[in-house]
């Protein structure tokens, strides 16, 4: 391990008694806890940190937040790396590995830097212009592997993802100087208050400045207000959180991290992040500002950094970036970089004033420390090939090199507006700051401090102090009694704005991640990519992972002085979601692997698990979809179970099916609206099957109703139409048919359903024990009773074409009264029947499938319904059936398929094709159900033929891609064509 | 996401509720003596303004009651909710600017 | 609790999923207030007509919808409801086997329906005898608050399986002991 040579000896908000060693580039260095990897990096010496996107420049850390563009880290190892992660943001712990991204072998010796070489023949839009003839797409492979930052893990996301819900009256977004005092004000009140840092300690620039806060020294204020807004009951601080997005009606989207990589590898419990989604009465957004970099020639050479972030290093993490530091500024700020590296014993060579007349007292203070000051003067050159060594400053005509390893530029400040942006909000430019504040709020929220453009401790405070009293005032609590907190603060001279500073040539930067300089820029100008939507499109400008938080004013206010316009009449680019970038993993959530999604159980699993069934999903149910002995297929199981219907007995677990009872005095004629055919006619205990069109008159759902007393009707709907078919009915009483006296009331889970079914299905029911009488319940009968001395509703409805009992239970009851059978029907061969041989029962007798044989476009008519256009009542998707279109007799219409050599099964999905006139093959139809019955020992086919009604008997031919098969449409019943067995 | 107040549950979050699209729909009828014309513009023709947009919504995950919601489809503002057998509240109908 | 079907503990919070017990959802197509109150006699428990709250009686009654209501541990038969009721549409269904029935309790009990649901559990917004159906865990779900931290939660009995994946899932946070 080496010793950090860039450490003061002294200061900085570090805990020097816990050392941590970590590991960068494959090499080992040494940090503390409250180091973040930039200022531990920074304390080691390290300046090349990365290679920018398009020209592998060497690039140097450049800020201190969130904003960072150019130290993205690739962090961690195995399934743990995540790519792009900000150097900035990445808190140290003990045993972090990281490396920089986009350059190999290593930062230093980067192969892919030849294209620095030829940067000038790679200009915004050269991928677009180059490489459009023949086929992009020719190139796409190439070029995609040669871009690109970090590398995504193939393997599975270890971490633990986890997401909330929260609610608060007010939620502050930023616990900087404006936050706290809007924090602390509103809690005071006893308002519910979320207040959300990003950083991992509250206080904003009071970490790295240096101010007087009510008489306190300001990080010492900040810590104090923080304890007061903790100990109010209905307060909460998050650290380490990123307010990401700001949606409708106050919704706000935060990610906290909550674990580093080692402590989530270390506890699989322990969450990575944690996404927050949080619903506010009113939202004070104090955000703060980020500074702007200046725009000169070589300004992205390593050791170039924002002047707040070197301030920040030094101050806050005794970490000097620098032995010998340039200042280049615009406004005042940056004089304090300067006094503040004075004071801690470094050397600044030189402050650079682009104003011609620099503040009087701030001179002062330089000249007290003799450090010299160029007023009027301006960098117009870097040197150095992997770090700073010189820079050229021009002063009036003259022009002189002077030698330094650090150059702390400020262009000024932009509030961050990102959230008031996303919220709808419109920005207006300030000329005051030079930057975008925020101007016309639509949503309940306050911009305050920094923010908002006020930039001096004492408005921040008072801004803040006055939002969260008059915020948690206007939802009903009343503020306490209370002055704002004070600052004395020195009154700041004007910033010069200047966008773009020529120079000897070389490019000047201004997104540093995109790699899009002012040249750049130039040339959308001059190809009339003006506006700043086209801009930022054009030369990928602010499209980066940090969306542009250095550079988009830079460009913006370039692209004005281009096309000879105000910064303010150019305009500016909607800010998105998120605000930062965002692990994957914070979207999903938990809701992955196992949980992914929920699947239904039936109420005897359990015996089916027992039993090995082969479970599947079926419509959102864990469902058997066979139960395959020892050493037998899955189809083996399907035949077996299938002849064991045909010629005994199986059991068949339904309980899926949709139960709604339907009561009321207007039952009756509410159900002959809902159902295409009649349901007033039903006897008290008769079931009838029945089809429901939607208004377009396509089927949507099939099943049984049964009539239980004149006004209680019970409606069998699919498994998968239970819930939807309930909530339609409720549409129609609830928006339609208001002053119908019915109720809709779904029972699907209460009861468990267990299909008795096969010629000794009434045998086994005999012998199982009820007291039903069984010789006078026929086909489409019900009737209640006890079955194996269990309350039961038993109804004669089949799926397979033989004589069936469907017995419905309480759904606790179910299993039990399945192992009763199960051990009644030894004698008779009783089989379980999973789904597979259930389709392919009803396959063999033709019944309709909905879902599987019809589509969005299925009609009543289109399956052989056309007497209920005879009713004489009104029911849903009549009138559209009465259309010419749904008139016409070559629709697509149910048939069976017979295949011609008796042999071959026609694969589902199959066209049924034909010769038009010009002998090209056009479909007539397809395959929607296939099978080899086991019965009839040849194979059947359900399908949909344009016509098919009329073409009994016709010859067609069918394709399925390259082969060819032959069958003859035939009608859709395969099996018992009489129905003798059903009857049985 | 929309925080919308059903008239019987209070406000709750988007995700509880599910737009059934333009309210005030006539349902034409009966059969017999329904254009075709008359028909699909009752199945089909909605209007889509920039601007307040009177639709129906279910409170899914809730109270399970339709009610209608005057929403502006440009700020997404709900102006009114109001139960699905009274009229759209006239008084909005200048408002319909953006 | 000694007979939970299913269980699970951590630092602060208990979920226990209750045994069976009687319920039953009670509708009333636009009930007159004699026909609340008659159906309410014959329950011995008054059902409340205030949205999302909870009355407790012989059993306790929570309001789901206008003329719906759940009730929790009666034994009142569907003839005897429907005819007390004395409207032309009434309806009792007995879901007792229909549903799963979880307490959620302790002083994280907040942060662990947090996870699952959009709705404010602050005592201000939610207080003891509030009722919501909602979403939880994107399930259709009811939520009740018995006490001061303590929560009941229905969801349909066929995904109680995933429920409980859900819930041993999401405690798991809240077993981390901190290592000092």
């Amino acid at each position: 391990m080496s010793h950090a040579p860039c450490r003061l000896a002294t200061g900085g908000r570090i805990d020097r008694k816990k050392p941590i060693t970590f590991s960068w580039e494959g090499k080992t260095y040494s940090g503390y806890e409250g180091d973040t990897l930039a200022s531990a990096l920074i304390a080691n010496g390290i300046r090349l940190v990365g290679r920018s996107f398009k020209y592998h420049r060497p690039r140097g850390i450049l800020a201190a937040g969130v904003e960072e563009s150019n130290a993205l880290v690739q962090l961690g190892a195995g399934g743990r790396d995540t790519p792009n992660m900000r150097a900035t943001e990445v808190r140290l712990y003990d045993g972090l590995t990281a490396k920089p991204v986009n350059c190999w072998p290593s930062a230093r010796f980067d192969v892919s830097s030849v294209n620095n070489l030829v940067s000038r023949f790679l200009p915004a839009g050269f991928y677009y212009k180059t490489f459009m003839w023949p086929d992009w797409h020719l190139y796409e492979g190439i070029i995609r592997r040669a871009a690109g930052l970090g590398r995504v893990s193939s393997h599975a996301d270890p971490d633990r993802y986890e997401s909330r819900f929260a609610h608060c009256d007010v939620a502050v977004i930023g616990a900087g100087v404006a936050g706290l005092a809007a924090a602390r004000e509103a809690a005071r009140s006893g308002a519910r208050v979320l207040l959300i840092e990003q950083d991992q300690a509250v206080g904003g620039n009071l970490l790295y400045d240096r101010r007087i806060i009510d008489g306190l020294e300001g990080g010492f204020w900040a810590e104090k207000a923080a304890r007061e807004i903790a100990d109010c009951p209905d307060a909460d601080i998050l650290l380490n959180t990123v307010a990401v997005g700001y949606h409708d009606h106050n919704s706000l989207t935060l990610v906290e991290q909550v674990g580093n990589e080692a402590e989530c590898a270390r506890d699989p419990r322990m969450p990575r992040y944690r996404t927050w989604l949080v619903r506010a009465k009113k939202v004070i957004l104090a955000t703060g500002a980020i500074e702007r970099p200046l725009v000169f020639p070589g300004n992205d050479r390593p050791g170039v950094m924002l002047a707040g972030a070197v301030r920040h290093y030094a101050w806050r993490y005794a970490a000097l970036p620098g032995e010998k530091t340039v200042l280049f500024t615009n406004n005042d700020d940056a004089y304090r970089t300067a006094l503040t590296l004075h004071d801690l014993g470094a050397t600044v060579v030189a402050v650079v004033d682009l104003r011609t007349e620099a503040p009087a007292d701030l001179a002062g203070e330089l000249d007290s420390r003799s450090i010299p000051l160029l007023p009027g003067s301006a960098i117009i050159q870097t040197r150095g090939s992997k770090s700073l060594k010189a820079v050229q400053v021009r002063t009036g005509q003259k022009s002189r090199w002077i030698s330094c390893d650090t150059l702390a530029m400020s262009g000024g400040y932009n509030p961050t507006v990102h959230l008031f942006s996303q919220s709808g909000g419109q920005l207006r430019f300030d000329d005051r700051i030079a930057s975008y504040v925020p101007d016309r709020s639509v949503q309940d929220e306050i911009s305050v401090g920094a923010a908002r453009g006020a930039f001096s401790t004492g408005e921040c405070l008072a801004q803040g102090f006055e939002a969260g009293g008059a915020s948690s005032e206007a939802i009903g609590f009343p503020r306490a009694a209370g002055t704002a907190p004070q600052s004395v603060d020195r009154a700041e001279s004007p910033i010069l704005a200047c966008w773009h500073i020529a120079g000897a040539g070389g490019k000047a930067f201004v997104d540093f991640q995109n790699d899009v300089s002012t040249s750049d820029i130039a040339l959308s100008a001059h190809e009339s990519f003006r506006s700043v939507e086209h801009l930022k499109r054009y030369t990928t400008l602010g499209m980066a992972s940090d969306q542009g938080k250095t550079s988009n004013v830079n460009a913006l206010a370039i692209m004005a002085s281009l096309t000879g316009r105000s910064v303010g009449e150019s305009g500016h680019t909607r800010y998105r979601f998120p605000y930062t970038p965002i692990a994957l993993g914070t979207l999903a959530g938990r809701y992955r692997g196992e949980i992914f999604r929920p699947l239904r159980r039936l109420p005897a699993h359990g015996w089916h698990e027992e039993a090995g069934a082969l479970f599947e999903d079926f419509g959102g149910w864990a469902r058997p979809a066979c139960y395959p002995r020892a050493g037998e297929a899955r189809h083996d199981a399907e035949r077996r179970e299938a002849l064991a219907v045909r010629n005994g007995v199986g059991l068949f677990d339904g309980s899926p099916l949709g139960k709604i009872e339907v009561k009321g005095p207007d039952a009756a004629r509410f159900l002959d609206l809902i159902y295409a055919n009649t349901m007033s006619t039903l006897k008290v205990g008769k079931v009838r099957y029945g089809l429901m069109l939607n208004e377009q008159g396509v089927i949507i759902d099939d099943g049984v109703a049964t009539r239980l007393a004149d006004d209680h009707f019970l409606v069998g709907t699919s498994s998968g139409g239970a819930d939807r078919i309930a909530a339609w009915m409720e549409e129609w009483l609830q928006c339609e048919w208001l002053d119908f006296d019915v109720i809709v009331a779904p029972v699907t889970t209460a009861w468990g359903v267990i299909t008795v079914t096969g010629p000794q299905a009434r045998a086994l029911l005999a012998k199982t024990g009820t007291d039903i009488d069984l010789s006078a319940l026929t086909h489409m009968g019900f009737a209640i009773g006890r079955v194996a001395d269990i309350e039961a509703r038993v109804f004669r409805v089949s799926y397979t074409g033989e004589a069936s009992f469907e017995i419905n239970v309480a759904a606790r009851a179910t299993e039990a009264l399945w192992r009763i059978l199960m051990n009644q029907g030894e004698e008779f061969g009783v089989a379980p029947v999973g789904i597979d041989a259930w389709d392919l029962l009803r396959t063999e007798k033709g019944y309709l499938h909905i879902g599987a044989d019809t589509d969005g476009t299925t009609t009543a008519l289109d399956v052989g319904w056309a007497h209920i256009m005879k009713k004489k009542n009104e029911f849903v998707g009549k009138r559209s059936l009465m259309r010419p279109q749904d008139q016409r007799t070559d629709r697509p219409n149910f048939v069976g398929l017979a295949a011609e050599d008796g042999r071959t099964r026609l694969p589902i999905g199959a066209h049924i094709v034909a010769e038009d006139a010009s002998g090209t093959l056009r479909s007539e139809g397809y395959v929607t159900s296939s099978v080899f019955s086991p019965t009839l020992e040849t194979p059947v086919a359900l399908g949909m033929l344009r016509g098919g009604r009329e073409r009994l008997g016709e010859k067609v031919r069918l394709r399925s891609g390259d082969a060819m098969f032959h069958a003859v449409v035939v009608d859709a019943t395969f099996y018992d064509k009489e129905g003798a067995r059903l009857n049985a | 996401m929309l925080l919308i107040s059903c008239p019987w549950c209070g406000p709750r979050e988007e995700l509880e509720f599910r737009c059934g699209g333009e309210s005030h729909i006539q349902r034409p009828g009966p059969c017999e003596s329904v254009s075709d014309e008359r028909w699909s513009d009752y199945l089909f023709t909605r209007k889509n303004p920039k601007g307040l947009h009177y639709e129906r919504w279910l409170h899914a995950f809730g109270c399970r009651r339709w009610f209608n919601v005057a929403r502006h489809t440009a700020t997404h503002r709900i102006e009114a909710v109001y139960a699905m057998h009274e009229p759209a509240p006239i008084h909005l109908e200048q408002g319909n600017v953006l | 609790m000694p007979d939970a079907i299913w269980s699970g503990r951590a630092d602060g919070v208990d979920v226990a999923r209750l045994p069976a017990q009687p319920l039953h959802v009670l509708r009333l197509r636009a009930p007159t207030p004699e026909a609340i109150a008659h159906v309410a006699a014959l329950l011995g428990t008054p059902l409340p007509t205030t949205p999302n709250s909870v009355r407790q009686g012989q059993a306790r009654a929570l309001w789901l919808a206008p003329g719906e209501w759940l009730v929790v541990g009666s034994q009142a038969s569907g003839a005897d409801v429907t005819s007390a009721a004395e409207t032309r549409a009434a309806h009792w269904a007995d879901i007792s086997d229909g549903r799963a029935v979880y307490e959620i309790s302790g002083p994280r009990a907040r942060d662990l329906l947090a996870k699952g649901s959009t709705i404010d559990f602050h005592p201000r917004a939610f207080a003891r005898d509030a009722c919501a159906q909602s979403a939880f865990a994107q399930l259709f779900s009811i939520v009740e608050r018995t006490g001061k931290d303590s929560f009941r939660l229905y969801v349909d009995v066929s995904l109680a399986h995933h429920m409980e994946l859900w819930l041993g899932d999401a405690l798991e946070e809240f077993q981390i002991r901190n290592p000092d």
